[in-house]
């Protein structure tokens, strides 16, 4: 009787094991060593490597290699690069912009599968990342690093002179009378606000917010030449005539931008809320940095903002051993507690909701106060547009402005030719 | 081996044939041939040209590597190409085939030029044509076939990101570029790379030859000064790119700081659309006049001392010697150098691509630049790939009427 109840309970423990592996396909089971191409610079390589170690005493059996690439841009060169010749790192970083044009190719592992795998709670993400980080209604990516457009300003200045930031588009005109200094010959002293001209994301709200459609609905027309659009381009030219602004563009300007405010050149600039810290650095004991929320419309009730920053993925054409392993990475990459520690050394904020009402999330807004102001307003972030073209428009529309706000070309016209050329690139689509 | 004469042999005509062992070797590569041409035609037309017939059999191998590729095992399983069961072929050889389908053509053509060469050839000749055969085989697979594939990328509807499979659409992407948007782009980056070609060969001419002029002396100074002129040519374009990005930098650069203590305020060189391309030429003049330098120099220690001297017993003057001499002595040299500077010249990228991207703007986008954003910024590879060829086709054809026009113009009589 014994021998029989023995056996079965073997039967039933080597069935369950058995039921067990069938189960998950996606767990290592032997050492494995993989590649992570990633796009953060020199000063955050002390964290990274901080959390790849903890990674690997959780996980002795796999071993991550971090790989710094370049910006964004690079990665997303090398990784099409990589995946022609088959040779693919089993993750890499991607700018919040990307996961629209690489889902519609087909480029990321899907990631439904292993979620269900192992219960991974995508829902602590929130509804916009979630639709920000997927491709028809899959989930292609994960958001580990989160920002958004902010202004930086000088807050001491505004204290000390009684500015007050601008919450729409129509104050931005007196709040930039007040906020800029002119020399005594006529020359700018300090630029009440400067542009990051060299990227669409730091002006683009500033359209959508007033009603502005980069794409309309029927897909395959666009509004940048219209009313709304014209009139915020005028404004911005105008202020930028006056001296009162700056419009970065060109080699160098997101330097040529921080340097400027750094100096006191510029008393605010629109830049992105993941180098908090950086600002603060730099600044050092000049003046006190504040973080606003970008102007909203002029209805005094849309502030939309986009999500920035960056997704992490795993190529589809990874052997299926790299993508187990690296499907572990990435969950410990988008835990609670190691989301929260990247956000408080990097800048950016974090994805998950679940560390919000935490203690340790406490403690990280009073080491940063001005993350409240973002925090605060972070149900208007909203995912970016996910329309495959979106990126080569937005490239069209960056060298518009540059043309009406640098060599002074006539608005409605350069408007005209852009929205003729926009149409144009949706039509193959 | 084969002696002299143990491929061809006389018959009682007095007339040169094969001998049988040639004509054996010459029937086997004629089979060779044949069945490398056939294979890597039907992996090419499966392949790279998507035939609608065959796709369902390339889908069947795509995901055969798919899944091979995904759990790291060889690839397994048949496929049959004809149905009934006629033509069962293992799936990992259809593979074989579908990437390496231009190797096996070329391959093919080459067992076929061979069988041809041992039935009319001599041995002494097939001799030749063996050494000369690895170098031709390695210009097909990595000069022309690279520009014939080209060719036919432009007629596909292929995305950076979306590889496999390509549709063909005909002339569409000819049609974007000389009807539609692409020519306004097309017709302003032309311009931007001929006003660049146009200086670039400006400053290696006439800046090379004056700079030849001076250090046209042999002795120890100028012999370290021409070597620090030429240095510059050995640093790697990117890197002095960087370099030159600070020199050039609106507020903090040093030519602008050593052009203020002149009491001259310069402009910020590469955010400015009317100043950019002049700061790209600042780098280039720096890197290629000592370049030039050197290939006029070495040109003009090879004219004849005599020359000059029976000038200077008429009468001539500097001036004269230099008009009448030397100019005329060196045009094959001017040639040269005409030729190779616009060729890379009109390929300019490196520096491009660090110093501005191709901004502000579109006031540095020069094609090359253009044809690399229409593929790794837009991911549009076809477009890309119709913009190629019609570069192509511009230099080749202004290449040629250079050289057509140089031989009438220019005298290699020294």
């Amino acid at each position: 009787m014994k021998k029989s109840l023995s056996l079965v309970l073997a039967l039933l423990l080597t069935l369950s094991i058995g039921m067990v592996a069938a189960a998950n396909p996606y767990e290592v089971t032997e050492p494995i060593t993989i590649t992570w191409w990633h796009a953060h610079e020199d000063q955050l390589h002390e964290y990274l490597n901080y959390m790849v170690e903890r990674f690997h005493e959780e996980n002795p059996l796999i071993r991550v290699e971090p790989v710094y690439i370049g910006s964004y841009t690079e990665i997303n060169t090398q990784l099409i690069a990589a995946i022609a010749s088959g040779d693919v790192p089993a993750l890499a970083t991607a700018n919040t912009s990307y996961p629209p044009s690489y889902g519609a190719a087909g480029i990321c592992e899907i990631l439904d599968p292993y979620i269900e795998a192992y219960n991974f709670d995508v829902a602590d993400f929130g509804e916009g990342l979630i639709t920000a980080t997927s491709y028809n209604g899959k989930q292609i990516v994960l958001p580990y690093l989160i920002s958004t457009q902010v202004m930086y300003y000088n807050k001491t200045a505004a204290e000390a002179e009684g500015i007050t930031m601008p919450k729409t588009f129509d104050e931005m005109e007196a709040f930039l009378e007040k906020a800029t200094l002119f020399n005594e010959d006529g020359t700018t002293k300090r630029y009440g606000t400067v542009f990051g001209g060299w990227d669409y994301w730091y002006y683009e709200t500033l359209f959508l917010n007033n009603g502005v459609k980069v794409i309309l609905e029927d897909g395959f027309s666009t509004d940048l030449n219209g009313e709304a659009s014209v009139y915020i381009t005028t404004k911005m030219k105008e202020w930028i005539d006056k001296g009162y602004a700056y419009y970065a563009y060109g080699t160098g300007a997101s330097s040529n931008m921080r340097q400027l405010f750094w100096d006191g050149g510029a008393f605010s600039v629109f830049h992105t809320s993941s180098l908090y810290d950086t600002y603060v650095t730099q600044v050092g004991d000049n003046f006190e940095v504040g973080m606003a929320w970008l102007p909203g419309g002029n209805d005094g009730v849309s502030f939309l903002s986009e999500v920035g920053g960056a997704t992490i993925l795993i190529p589809a054409v990874a052997t299926q051993k790299q993508k187990n392993a690296a499907w572990q990475f990435m969950m410990f990459m988008a835990s609670p507690e190691i989301n929260l520690y990247w956000a408080d050394k990097t800048g950016y904020f974090p994805t998950r909701q679940s560390v919000m009402g935490t203690e340790a999330y406490a403690e990280y807004l009073e080491r940063k106060p001005e993350m409240n102001n973002v925090v605060t307003m972070a149900g208007w972030i909203n995912p970016r547009n996910t329309h495959p073209a979106y990126d080569t428009i937005a490239n069209e529309w960056r060298s518009a402005l540059y043309l009406i706000f640098n060599e002074d070309a006539p608005i409605q016209a350069t408007l005209d030719n852009l929205a003729q050329t926009v149409e144009e690139i949706l039509e193959d689509y | 081996m084969f002696g002299v004469n143990d491929m061809r042999k006389q018959n009682q005509l007095g007339q040169w044939q094969p001998t049988k062992a040639a004509r054996r070797a010459s029937l086997l590569l004629f089979i060779l041939s044949a069945a490398f041409i056939t294979a890597g035609t039907y992996g090419w037309l499966m392949g790279d040209w998507n035939l609608e017939s065959l796709r369902p059999i390339a889908a069947e191998v795509y995901e055969a590597r798919r899944v091979a590729r995904s759990f790291e095992q060889p690839i397994t399983g048949t496929v049959d190409l004809f149905g009934e069961g006629r033509g069962t072929v293992p799936i990992a050889l259809l593979s074989l085939i579908m990437n390496n389908a231009i190797v096996i053509i070329i391959l093919g053509i080459t067992f076929l030029v061979n069988a041809i060469m041992l039935r009319i050839q001599s041995w002494e000749r097939m001799k030749d044509f063996m050494c000369v055969q690895p170098a031709l085989i390695f210009f097909l697979l990595f000069v022309y076939y690279p520009v014939i594939d080209l060719v036919r990328i432009s007629f596909t509807d292929m995305r950076m990101l979306v590889p496999d499979p390509q549709e063909f659409i005909g002339f569409k992407n000819y049609e974007w570029l000389f009807l539609k948007s692409g020519w306004n782009r097309f017709s302003e980056s032309l311009l931007i790379t001929a006003r660049y070609t146009f200086w670039e060969l400006f400053i290696t001419l006439v800046g090379g030859l004056l700079l030849a002029l001076l250090f046209n002396r042999m002795n120890k100074t100028f012999n370290a000064m021409r070597a620090v002129v030429f240095m510059p040519k050995y640093i790697a374009v990117a890197t002095s790119a960087v370099v030159f990005i600070w020199i050039l930098h609106g507020n903090h650069g040093i030519l602008n700081y050593v052009l203020s203590l002149f009491g001259i305020k310069g402009p910020n060189w590469l955010v400015q659309a009317d100043t950019a391309l002049m700061g790209i030429l600042i780098l280039t003049t720096w890197r290629v006049v000592g370049y030039a330098m050197m290939i006029y120099l070495s040109a003009m220690q090879g004219i004849p001392k005599d020359y000059y001297e029976a000038a200077e017993i008429d009468g001539a003057d500097s001036v004269q010697r230099f008009r009448f001499i030397t100019l005329p002595m060196l045009a094959p040299t001017t040639l040269f150098l005409f030729v190779t500077t616009f060729i890379a010249s009109m390929k300019v990228f490196q520096s491009v691509d660090v110093m501005t991207g191709g901004g502000p703007g579109t006031a540095t986008n020069v094609l090359v630049q253009w044809i690399y954003n229409l593929s790794f910024r837009d991911f549009r590879a076809a477009r890309s790939a119709a913009v190629s060829v019609i570069f192509f086709i511009i230099l080749l054809i202004t290449t040629a009427a250079t050289m057509r026009w140089s031989n009438r113009s220019v005298s290699y009589d020294s």
